[in-house]
């Protein structure tokens, strides 16, 4: 817990990090390659920090000293509250940046991940949002958990939890690093160390309420700066989308070929691997599963996917308003590019440009902090999430067997917080180099392989047993893991081993089925008595899913 | 639904690996715009669509029932 007194001195400290204009300029001119220090986007980005440290303070007086008040928000959110969060969750820098140049670069492409990113959330209402809300109470292991046998099931659970954090964090914690280097002129290792030190601030002192009001704060202001900057675009067009997509196609290389499906996705298996991937993955990614925890039942629940489902469904279709604009306003405008006639910056920088073309200094300011309060909120969800494993799922439930207290609970989920924290800015570090592009399809390999085949079986199919939820999660969880290494980019691209062994960068397609088959044989040859138990108790847990009887 | 939603989304991602010309085709003759874009918008819309739905139904209807089979519980 944190008091009154020791708020201030937080606020102090956080400013006098980073308001010190000299020893900002002296960095920057010591090293002299970087962009030179953005003013209106420091101040904003200031202005931020402020205000989540002053949420945080706030939250850390309503108390996160119980288990439900630090993992949950003490479970009574309202739906619209928690379907912003989850918007902010899913609306990472990398989606905003990352689609907006994927669409510069190659037109339609981007809408294909767009739509897979999007149609995992009717999946997640329809298959797991209200089964999970009753059954669960602060991650997803608690469901899986509940009629199969607790140990082993929350440590594979536990264990993939982190798996998925980890290498989460680390692509988020390398993009950070690049994006505040560029942005703002800070040195890499400092910008690393700037994101790391505030998440572990705000998840240990405020627990999931501050985590969540950051994520609602950031969400709101993506969701305002990408509708702006689109009717910005569109005003610039005189509305006429006809005209915009004319521009687009006159000035990009490719001409007519942005408007339709290009290379990006090669061959039928690769398009429906990484279908499978994104639309299952979503459902697998414990931090957004860990959101359902945070309000009080599953009408709530139902609505949070709504509001979030509306509100993401408005986002990717501005990003695509963006990035075609980019192409017609950015693209020939010489202002942008560097020396070699490419973008300054790399393209995952073009939303930027794109804000300073239509909105000047102030608009780029304020879109660059955006930017930075977007990685700030998505790092801080994902720490929760690993933090709620580690201590809910293995420290109290398989290392302690259920002896633990509550409050040592949640002290040893303040210090999983913290070493989560130091880890990943060390990892960050040590990446910066590195080819990191395969980590996010890693995760939501991972996440559809080893979290979801598990996670639907135990709700729906009641002959499902331990050995079989077991086994079947470590072959997703192995098998995922495995061929992304043997895949062309990591063996080749990033290990420089040679052709890869196995030819298709995402495994979803034969990892999940696997994980599924895995799940189904074992758990029909299994003949012990502990799981006729268990297949007797899905009566009572069907009961309970559906309906919420005995829910706290 | 779940189905239902997946069989487009799917349809969709096979038509992108087996036919993309088809959603390269303009809309009508003269505009820049294809029927991707379109079809593209259309699944979004689908999504949220069929989530308001469900929430709509479940709202109404099934947590009626849910909440009559409590009370004959209790």
């Amino acid at each position: 817990m944190i008091s009154r007194q020791t708020c201030g001195p937080l606020l102090a400290t956080a400013f006098a990090l980073l308001s010190d204009p000299a020893r900002a300029d002296a960095l920057t001119s010591a090293l002299g390659t970087r962009q030179s220090l953005n003013v209106t986007a420091i101040i904003m980005f200031l202005g931020f920090v402020a205000v989540s440290l002053g949420v945080t303070c706030w939250a850390a007086r309503q108390g996160t000293s119980t288990a439900k008040d630090f993992y949950a928000a003490g479970g009574g959110l309202k739906g619209f509250q928690n379907g912003l969060a989850i918007a902010g969750d899913y609306t990472s820098a990398a989606t905003f940046l990352g689609v907006t140049a994927l669409v510069y670069t190659s037109g339609y492409d981007g809408m294909i991940y767009a739509i897979g990113f999007l149609v995992g959330f009717p999946m997640i209402l329809f298959l797991i949002a209200e089964p999970l809300r009753n059954l669960g109470r602060y991650t997803f292991a608690d469901v899986v958990a509940y009629r199969l046998s607790e140990v082993p099931v929350r440590a594979i659970a536990g264990v993939n939890t982190l798996v998925i954090v980890v290498f989460y964090l680390i692509a988020q914690m390398v993009g950070a690093g690049k994006l505040i280097q560029l942005l703002f002129g800070l040195p890499y290792i400092y910008a690393v160390g700037i994101v790391g030190g505030l998440m572990m601030v705000y998840v240990t002192f405020g627990g999931m309420l501050a985590t969540t009001w950051v994520q609602i704060i950031k969400a709101v202001l993506l969701m305002s700066g990408s509708a702006l900057m689109s009717f910005l675009i569109l005003w610039h067009f005189g509305f006429s989308l006809e005209a915009l997509f004319r521009e687009a196609v006159t000035l990009h290389p490719k001409a007519a070929a942005i408007m339709a499906p290009g290379g990006l996705v090669k061959d039928p298996i690769s398009a429906m691997s990484l279908g499978l991937a994104l639309i299952f993955g979503t459902a697998g990614l414990p931090h957004i599963l860990m959101r359902f925890f945070t309000v009080r039942n599953a009408r709530d629940a139902r609505t949070s996917v709504l509001v979030a489902t509306g509100f993401i469904s408005v986002f990717y279709s501005l990003l695509f308003v963006l990035g075609f604009g980019a192409i017609a306003l950015v693209s020939a405008n010489p202002q942008f590019s560097d020396a070699a006639g490419g973008l300054i910056g790399g393209a995952n920088m073009v939303a930027l440009h794109l804000a300073d073309a239509v909105g000047g200094s102030l608009l780029l300011g304020f879109i660059s902090a955006v930017a930075f309060a977007t990685i700030l909120a998505v790092v801080s969800g994902l720490t929760l999430a690993g933090a709620s494993a580690a201590s809910h799922d293995l420290y109290a439930r398989v290392i302690r067997r259920g002896r633990a207290s509550e409050h040592e609970e949640v002290l040893v989920s303040k210090a999983a917080v913290v070493a989560i924290s130091l880890l990943a800015m060390g990892l960050g570090v040590v990446f910066e180099n590195q080819n990191i592009a395969f980590m996010v399809g890693l995760v939501f390999a991972i996440a559809a392989s080893a979290n979801f085949p598990v996670i639907l079986l135990s709700i729906v199919w009641p002959d499902l047993t331990t050995r079989g939820a077991v086994s079947g999660s470590l072959a997703g969880l192995l098998s995922s893991v495995g061929l992304v290494a043997l895949s062309p980019g990591v063996w080749t691209a990033t290990l420089k081993f040679g052709p890869a062994p196995f030819p298709y960068d995402n495994p979803a397609l034969v990892s999940v089925p696997l994980a599924f088959a895995v799940s189904w044989a074992v758990s029909v040859l299994d003949r012990s008595t502990a799981a006729a138990l268990v297949r007797a108790s899905f009566g009572a847990q069907h009961v309970r899913a559906q309906t919420g009887l005995g829910i706290e | 639904m779940s189905i239902g939603m997946a069989a487009a989304y799917f349809s969709y991602i096979l038509t992108i690996a087996f036919w993309p010309r088809l959603l390269g085709l303009p809309l009508w003759n003269g505009t820049v715009i294809t029927w991707g874009f379109v079809i593209g918008i259309g699944l979004i819309a689908l999504g949220f669509v069929l989530t308001a739905v469900y929430v709509g139904r479940a709202n109404s209807r099934f947590d009626h029932l849910s909440q009559r089979l409590l009370e004959e519980v209790q």
